[in-house]
């Protein structure tokens, strides 16, 4: 896939996070922005693997940030699934317009 | 690998996300983000990074989507009238979303440069000893963190059940 030029993956990062933000902003259930916030995070690395690939070949630090980005996304899901959890148990909806105990 | 290759896997890609962000039916947003995560693992693939492309297929389709889905069975929301997916804001997200595509997109071009021989591309064996050596610190945090995600998620869990059981009626 190196036949491809940088600045096209470099697109389809940028429509994967545009995507994303979209859904992260206009979602209701909580869960639909944890979705959201997967694509965005997908994006990113993959925009790391390009400018690895194409910049950075010799060393390897673009393939360890990814790595590290994804272990720490593994972590992110699991903690923000167990809040949803509950959440749930404690209002009985996860929609996130609808929680707003801390609203002033 | 050549490039129209590369156009219909991002067409693929951008098209499963737009529904995994617009379907109202969250368990085939979950179906089309695993296309997206697939997709994602096919890109790695065409540019030399198989390893990260195995990561991927592993821990998203197999951890995080899994994880998703059971999330979804347990806060089944109950099945009385059909209320709106979206917030009432969303024409908002979309203006920002659509103002920061723009900007990428204008960003992305003019930095093409070509792509160093694929016979360059260190192997897995590099990977696993310079992770070990250069990056050996990181690693070990990433292992705490880990660890410290797992029992936060436990503690979470299992505390507000207690409590919902005590003022259970």
């Amino acid at each position: 896939m190196t036949a491809t030029p940088l600045s096209w993956i470099l697109l389809l990062s940028a429509a994967m996070f545009a995507i994303g933000l979209f859904g992260a902003l206009s979602r209701k259930s909580a869960i639909g922005v944890l979705i959201a916030i997967e694509i965005m995070l997908n994006a990113a690395n993959i925009n790391l693997i390009a400018f690895w690939r194409y910049l950075h070949m010799p060393s390897l630090t673009g393939q360890m940030f990814v790595l590290f980005s994804i272990t720490v996304a593994g972590a992110e899901v699991a903690l923000g699934l167990a809040i949803i959890i509950a959440v749930y148990r404690h209002m009985r909806t996860i929609h996130v317009d609808e929680i707003t105990e801390l609203k002033g | 690998m050549n490039q129209w290759l590369f156009v219909l896997l991002a067409l693929v890609i951008v098209s499963a996300a737009v529904l995994a962000v617009t379907l109202r039916n969250l368990i085939h947003s979950v179906l089309s983000l695993i296309v997206v995560f697939l997709g994602t693992a096919a890109v790695y693939v065409g540019l030399e990074a198989p390893f990260i492309a195995a990561v991927q297929v592993l821990i998203y389709v197999g951890a995080i989507a899994i994880l998703l889905l059971f999330a979804l069975m347990l806060v089944r929301a109950k099945m009385g009238q059909p209320t709106p997916h979206v917030t009432g804001s969303w024409w908002l997200g979309f203006i920002l979303a659509s103002a920061l595509f723009v900007i990428l997109a204008a960003a992305a071009f003019g930095i093409d440069r070509p792509a160093p021989p694929a016979a360059d591309v260190p192997d897995v064996a590099a990977l696993g000893t310079d992770l070990l050596r250069q990056w050996v610190m990181p690693f070990e945090a990433a292992s705490l963190l880990l660890t410290a995600a797992m029992i936060g998620a436990i503690a979470v869990a299992i505390e507000l059940r207690r409590q919902s059981r005590r003022s259970a009626p």
